[in-house]
């Protein structure tokens, strides 16, 4: 009796989970997030403003594809509140002086079966400015959709959630609308699961998600997030069940390519002044052509 | 030997009709020579009117070319320069090429013409003229697919590690749907008028 229970509870620990999966097996993703001022997803689409419209409509190209590149002069670029964009006009009306314009970031993820983890590696850049979060000095989080049930987020990843309407954007009237996918319905998985970590002492993570609005509650599928800091160098891990847990948590399987992107609210920053990626995909156990396409390898 | 000048008239045209015996060989010696040397002299001719001095010898011309000296055609870190006649006058690997070119050459007594009659001879005047005169050099260098570029210019030995991604994509993209340089490069030499978007068919 003893030694069946033993195999059993053995045979449970082995098939259930990698309690820290070997990151130095794990190949990083390089990544730049780079600061977005106030280019929302209808200035994006401004033809006026971004030439590229016609390749994004027509051609279907991401916006990693063009900026993988020089998301980093992009983001020197708005952060000063220099022009961007073809009606050369700015797109950061409160430049925050000294603010870096980009991020380096590596991200690493794997899964086991039953379990996705990520981690993400970065190097705090100069802070200084007016603090707008009093509680936290560094919050990231990961936005992804079900598979391709967000329009438009295979090319843009999160931004389809950033909308000119929000608060500190250019078109804001509330100060306290928060970003939302247009037309979302949790039913039918139109909505963005969110997970975060927020560095303040006693801050709990956050397993939320996108729809009609943003809710920082009601995800049961976080495991956890933890996040360390030492000198500058930041490394926070997320663990988190393949299966949706509740409304809002989407279930990640295999044969599907999931849109996500990262934003990292450095030096007490909150809403647009984070440093946000460029789309992404993720699937499980397949590398897709393009190279903003990220298989997550089990380990 | 007459000393009057009708008779010499009357005894060229008749040495023409009837020239004096002259050994086949010694007339294509005669002939080649002279043709290489009547060549030799319409080339020189072309090369020295393609000077961009030339060209600069109307002083309407050096608004464009102080415009062209602040671009990366005229200076860069190689030193490669591209100037007046090496768009305007493009040059020639074919020999279609060189008849175009021969014809531009010839059609640019127009410029000539302008000059006297002070067409753009003041900064104001050449303003009023500028889209005009773009939109003619560029429906020229469309119907011609971009010669002008790519005479030095080709897709093929671009180094894609060495651009931009998004020129990389763009110029990817402009070979899918067949278009040509001037259809988007507008603008890289000179000023673009007033009102242009560099992208568009104006």
């Amino acid at each position: 009796m003893k030694k069946i229970a033993f195999a059993v509870v053995t045979a449970l620990v082995a098939g259930g989970a990698v309690a820290n999966p070997d990151w130095s097996k794990v190949a990083p993703v390089k990544m730049t997030l780079f600061y977005p001022g106030q280019s929302s997803l209808e200035w994006v689409m401004d033809k006026a403003e971004h030439s590229a419209v016609p390749d994004i409509v027509e051609k279907k190209r991401s916006c990693a594809k063009c900026h993988t590149g020089d998301a980093n002069e992009v983001g020197d670029k708005i952060v000063k509140g220099a022009p961007a964009g073809n009606k050369k006009a700015s797109i950061e009306p409160k430049p925050i002086a000294g603010k870096a314009g980009h991020v380096p970031v590596e991200l690493q993820t794997t899964h086991d079966g039953s379990k996705i983890y990520f981690r993400l590696t970065w190097n705090s850049p100069k802070g200084g400015a007016p603090k707008q979060d009093n509680k936290n000095d560094m919050k990231v989080a990961l936005l992804f959709d079900g598979g391709g049930t967000v329009e438009g987020a295979e090319l843009n990843g999160c931004w389809a959630t950033c909308h000119d309407d929000l608060r500190s954007m250019k078109s804001a009237k509330d100060d306290k609308k928060t970003k939302y996918v247009k037309g979302a319905d949790l039913a039918s998985g139109k909505f963005y699961d969110l997970i975060q970590f927020k560095s303040g002492k006693g801050e709990k993570p956050v397993d939320g998600h996108v729809i009609d609005k943003r809710v920082m509650e009601g995800g049961k599928s976080l495991i956890k997030a933890e996040g360390k800091k030492e000198g500058d160098k930041w490394v926070v891990t997320f663990e988190r069940e393949l299966a949706g847990k509740a409304p809002g948590d989407h279930t990640i399987v295999a044969g599907k390519m999931y849109n996500f992107g990262v934003a990292i609210h450095e030096d007490f920053s909150n809403a647009r002044y984070h440093y946000v990626s460029l789309g992404y995909q993720f699937a499980l156990d397949e590398k897709g052509k393009e190279r903003n396409q990220i298989s997550v390898v089990k380990q | 030997m007459s000393d009057s000048q009708n008779n010499d008239k009357q005894g060229l045209i008749d040495t023409l009709k009837n020239p004096p015996k002259c050994s086949m060989l010694r007339m294509i010696v005669v002939g080649t020579l002279g043709g290489i040397i009547i060549w030799g002299a319409l080339n020189i001719g072309m090369e020295y009117t393609n000077r961009s001095t030339f060209c600069m010898s109307c002083h309407e011309m050096t608004i464009p070319f102080e415009e062209l000296k602040q671009t990366v055609h005229y200076k860069n870190r190689s030193g490669t320069t591209a100037q007046c006649a090496d768009c305007h006058v493009a040059g020639s690997k074919t020999p279609t090429d060189y008849m175009f070119k021969s014809f531009q050459k010839i059609m640019a007594a127009r410029d000539i013409i302008g000059h006297i009659k002070g067409t753009i001879d003041t900064p104001e005047k050449y303003e009023a003229h500028r889209l005009i005169m773009a939109q003619r050099v560029w429906a020229q260098m469309k119907e011609r697919d971009s010669k002008e570029c790519r005479n030095c210019h080709s897709y093929e030995t671009m180094d894609p590690e060495k651009q931009k991604d998004r020129s990389v994509v763009k110029h990817e993209g402009a070979i899918e749907d067949g278009k040509t340089c001037i259809e988007c490069h507008k603008g890289i030499a000179h000023k673009l008028p007033a009102g242009v978007d560099k992208t568009s068919e104006g």
